[in-house]
């Protein structure tokens, strides 16, 4: 059974794949062992005139457009939700809707408590559905874990892979950055800085659509 | 043979009889209708669920739906549970009765028993009954209460929200030759040749008039205070708490121990008991005044329901569309029903004490009527219309059209990619001096004079215009036309990064796709449109090119520069900066539209068209070269040919046609369009 939230999401993916030529990037700064600083950013401006055309409809090709007004709604949710997430701290979100970029960023105490923020915003929007939790980063041991998300999850659904296509230009990125300096990364395409403490991955959305596990990755610290 | 003859006459008597046209049972003067023919659908839909599609055609929701014994939707999306002759046409038609006025169903069916059966079954009237008035009232005035006295409300919720409902509540009448099934607001007539359902849109005047207000909502629920200070229920509320309040003080103030919290929902229960006792009251006087309601009701339908004298058959120009055999026809008189309807606007008591009363003619738009055609035949959907108009207006019409298409303006409409085009000529000053006077003698009509000396303060202000310059200036024709895609730059906002990763953020310029637009229209007046131009050249946004180009560059939501452009005989306002700046003075012959394009504009009054496949290809390239069009292209590519409208000027007022061609002639349009739009959506 198709859950409400889920749809939303997923007619939200949909927006973006008409949109075509987006930019995810998720950026993790680690001060310490323990807390850092998150930054989301989802950068669409390239598609800046689909969106504006999108934006004056309702629906199309038979997919519901959210206006302003709901999209806003979302994101107050979303910075509720964060704000009462206990361990987060100095969550903001910046929308600018002339240029379609969204930024959001975060204090965490620890990973745990990042992880658990995630999973409030998701059950948040998702409207108090039954959405799959995930711990999707883990840290312990001078070991970092970026998950894969797993086959259930909504970029796996059948109908965005049969639109992978139409995400043709859009990437996601994710960079990590610790105190320490990294010994070794799991996924073959991620990069280490000079400096040895951050690691860039850069994918391509309609490979990710396909396999998944193109951004999971290990990173061991010393 | 005297007996033979005899039963074989009244053999013919009973079949004249039963022959007669169900349209008969239309009044004449009704201001709307539609007629469909929903067998010819079913054939012609292949099967595939065109009725939903037709839903909110057939019923909107408002509220008094709840007092409905049916569902008009539920009964043609269920046709043969209800034993619906589908093979003749069903008809909605405006229907006014007195100071009632709603929308008459009329249809014939196969099964009479099987009809009767269907609605008095009850699972048709599939409105849910949450919104129901005596539901919500009582509910809002608890949290009224809840608000006063802090006590919880979920004990009070639980018990409204097992209220015993009373709607829909009906009377059955036996009349002459039939049945009457009627409910507040609606009437259901089951007769021997035909069946209608009468849903009630406007009852408000009749209810006043025949049931005195007994004031049933002023006990737990109230519109004043001093309603509700009446109400036995705060009579009763008021004395249960002075003894609660007493007795709760004595409680608290021997017994420390006890928590104010439970002792409070203690007494709530009982506070609750009092609310329900009220609730019964108004229950048992609603269903009284309903009782009342119906009864008035049904004793008027008896009284004045007959078969009109004057039926709408009567009318030529309805009945020549009728006897077509359109899939759909909607047939309405213009009139009349603008003027019904703004008559509603003007119609409260301010504007009927007024003294001023006189009457205007409305010589110009009298005797209008307009009928539309929508039918699916294969390779081919189109709709019809026919409007009439009085000789009146129709001279006047005539005039303003009586202009000859400039033939320049073919000059500046490239043919390679043309997508689509809209033409029109008419000669804007007689047009809007038409205009004006059907503007000043309709709200002079409807509001029988009272604001005429605004309007003859209008017709002054009118006469200061300098009309030339105001709408002679430019007109004549015009084209507008979608002639392809051109690239436009935009600057966009992406992201570098250092070596750490650290990233900057930068602004890079790159080439975007926008449909090429132009719109072109004849220059009657030169030295005017010169002047406009110089006026507008002084605008901080507007750039000058040269003493007759004029360019708006892109900004905000505007991605495209906008040229303007004044030759000695068009003005071309376009993004197509090659069409403005190098061939100001038109294309080359070899590169303007189709001479068959041109010849299909000259000849009609408005004109489009739009070349499906050209326009898919280009959409599909520009917008889609990545790949994602997969799913709608192809169906579409393979579907759709052209479509085309036009509208022409007639002897008594104009006609046109919009027709939507296929590509394959041998297969229905209804199936194939209908299959489409389930793709889509």
């Amino acid at each position: 059974m198709k859950h409400p939230g889920r749809l939303y999401t997923l007619s939200l993916l949909i927006c973006l794949s008409l949109c075509s030529c987006f930019e995810y990037i998720e950026e993790i700064t680690y001060t310490n062992d323990q807390s850092g600083k998150i930054t989301l950013t989802l950068n669409c401006n390239r598609s800046k005139s689909k969106l504006d055309a999108l934006m004056k409809l309702d629906t199309f090709m038979g997919y519901r457009i959210p206006n302003t007004q709901v999209i806003e709604g979302e994101i107050l949710t979303a910075l509720s939700a964060l704000n009462n997430t206990k361990g987060i701290s100095h969550v903001n979100i910046s929308r600018n809707y002339t240029d379609y970029i969204f930024v959001l960023t975060a204090n965490f105490d620890s990973t745990h408590h990042l992880n658990e923020a995630l999973n409030n915003v998701s059950r948040a929007i998702g409207r108090k559905n039954d959405l799959p939790e995930y711990d999707l980063f883990t840290h312990s041991n001078h070991r970092f874990e970026r998950l894969m998300v797993s086959n259930d999850s909504l970029i796996e659904s059948s109908n965005i892979r049969k639109r992978a296509g139409m995400f043709d230009g859009a990437t996601a990125t994710a960079i990590y950055r610790f105190p320490r300096a990294v010994k070794a990364v799991s996924n073959q395409r991620a990069m280490v800085s000079k400096s040895g403490k951050a690691v860039m991955l850069k994918t391509d959305i309609k490979d990710l659509i396909k396999k998944p596990n193109l951004f999971a990755n290990s990173i061991t610290l010393q | 043979m005297k007996k033979i003859i005899l039963i074989f006459s009244l053999m013919l008597l009973t079949f004249s009889g039963n022959a007669q046209n169900l349209y008969e049972y239309i009044p004449e003067n009704t201001t709307m209708l539609i007629s469909m023919r929903m067998k010819q659908l079913d054939v012609k839909s292949k099967g595939q669920d065109y009725k939903t599609f037709l839903r909110d055609l057939v019923e909107p929701y408002t509220y008094s739906n709840e007092s409905r014994i049916v569902s008009v939707k539920s009964v043609f999306m269920n046709v043969d549970s209800f034993g619906i002759a589908s093979d003749q046409e069903i008809y909605k038609f405006r229907q006014v009765i007195g100071d009632l006025s709603g929308y008459m169903f009329l249809f014939k069916v196969n099964d009479l028993q099987k009809f009767e059966k269907s609605i008095t079954s009850g699972k048709w009237s599939r409105y849910p009954h949450d919104y129901d008035y005596a539901v919500s009232t009582p509910y809002m005035a608890t949290e009224e209460m809840i608000a006063d006295t802090v006590y919880e409300n979920t004990e009070t919720t639980v018990a409204l929200e097992n209220t015993e409902l009373i709607e829909p509540n009906y009377v059955v009448e036996r009349v002459n030759d039939g049945k009457l099934y009627i409910a507040k607001e609606q009437v259901i007539g089951v007769f021997s040749d035909h069946v209608f359902i009468f849903n009630l849109s406007n009852s408000y005047k009749f209810y006043r008039n025949l049931v005195e207000d007994d004031n049933d909502d002023n006990d737990y629920s109230y519109n004043s205070w001093e309603d509700y200070k009446d109400s036995v229920y705060f009579a009763e509320l008021r004395a249960y708490r002075q003894k609660t309040d007493s007795l709760m003080y004595v409680r608290l103030n021997t017994k420390k121990e006890e928590d104010y919290q439970s002792l409070s929902r203690e007494y709530a229960d009982v506070e609750t008991g009092i609310l329900e006792r009220a609730r019964k009251r108004a229950s048992v006087r609603k269903m009284e005044k309903q009782k009342k309601q119906l009864s008035a009701l049904t004793e008027f339908m008896k009284n004045n329901l007959s078969k009109p004298v004057n039926h709408i058959g009567k009318n030529r120009n309805f009945l020549s569309v009728h006897n077509a055999n359109n899939d759909f026809m909607y047939f309405s008189q213009f009139t009349d029903m603008l003027l019904a309807e703004l008559r509603s606007e003007f119609s409260n008591r301010r504007y009927n004490n007024s003294k001023t009363f006189k009457t205007f003619p409305i010589d110009l738009i009298s005797e209008a009527t307009t009928l539309l055609t929508l039918n699916f035949n294969n390779g081919v959907a189109e709709i019809g219309s026919v409007a009439n108009i009085n000789s009146r207006f129709q001279e006047r019409l005539k005039e303003a059209l009586d202009v000859k298409f400039d033939k320049n303006l073919f000059k500046y409409i490239e043919k390679e990619n043309l997508m689509g085009y809209i033409a029109y000529r008419s000669d804007n000053l007689k047009m809007a001096e038409l205009y004006k006077d059907v503007y000043v003698q309709t709200f002079n009509h409807i509001t029988n004079g009272i604001y005429a000396d605004g309007t003859t303060g209008f017709e002054l202000a009118w006469n200061f215009i300098d009309k030339e310059k105001l709408f002679n200036t430019f007109g004549g024709g015009a084209i507008f036309a979608v002639t392809g895609f051109s690239d436009v730059s935009v600057n966009v906002v992406s992201y570098d990064y250092d070596e750490d990763f650290n990233r900057t953020e930068k602004v890079e310029t790159r080439v975007e796709k926008q449909p090429k637009v132009v719109y072109v229209t004849t220059v009657n007046n030169h030295k005017n449109a010169k002047d406009i131009i110089d006026i507008l050249s002084r605008f901080s946004f507007v750039q000058k090119v040269n003493e007759n180009i004029l360019v708006i560059p892109s900004q905000y939501n505007f991605r495209t520069e906008l040229y303007i452009v004044l030759t000695k005989s068009v003005l071309l306002i376009t993004n197509d900066k090659d069409l403005a700046l190098k061939n100001s003075s038109g294309l080359p012959s070899s590169k303007i539209m189709e001479s068959s394009e041109q010849k299909f504009i000259t000849s009609h009054m408005i004109a489009c068209r739009t070349f499906t496949e050209k326009t898919l290809n280009n959409v599909r390239n520009n917008y889609f070269s990545n790949g994602g069009y997969e799913r709608w292209y192809n169906p579409m590519f393979n579907a759709l040919g052209n479509f085309e409208l036009y509208t022409d000027l007639t002897a008594t007022g104009t006609q046109g046609r919009a027709r939507l061609i296929l590509k394959d002639s041998s297969e229905n349009s209804l199936s194939k369009i209908i299959e489409l739009m389930f793709m889509m959506k």
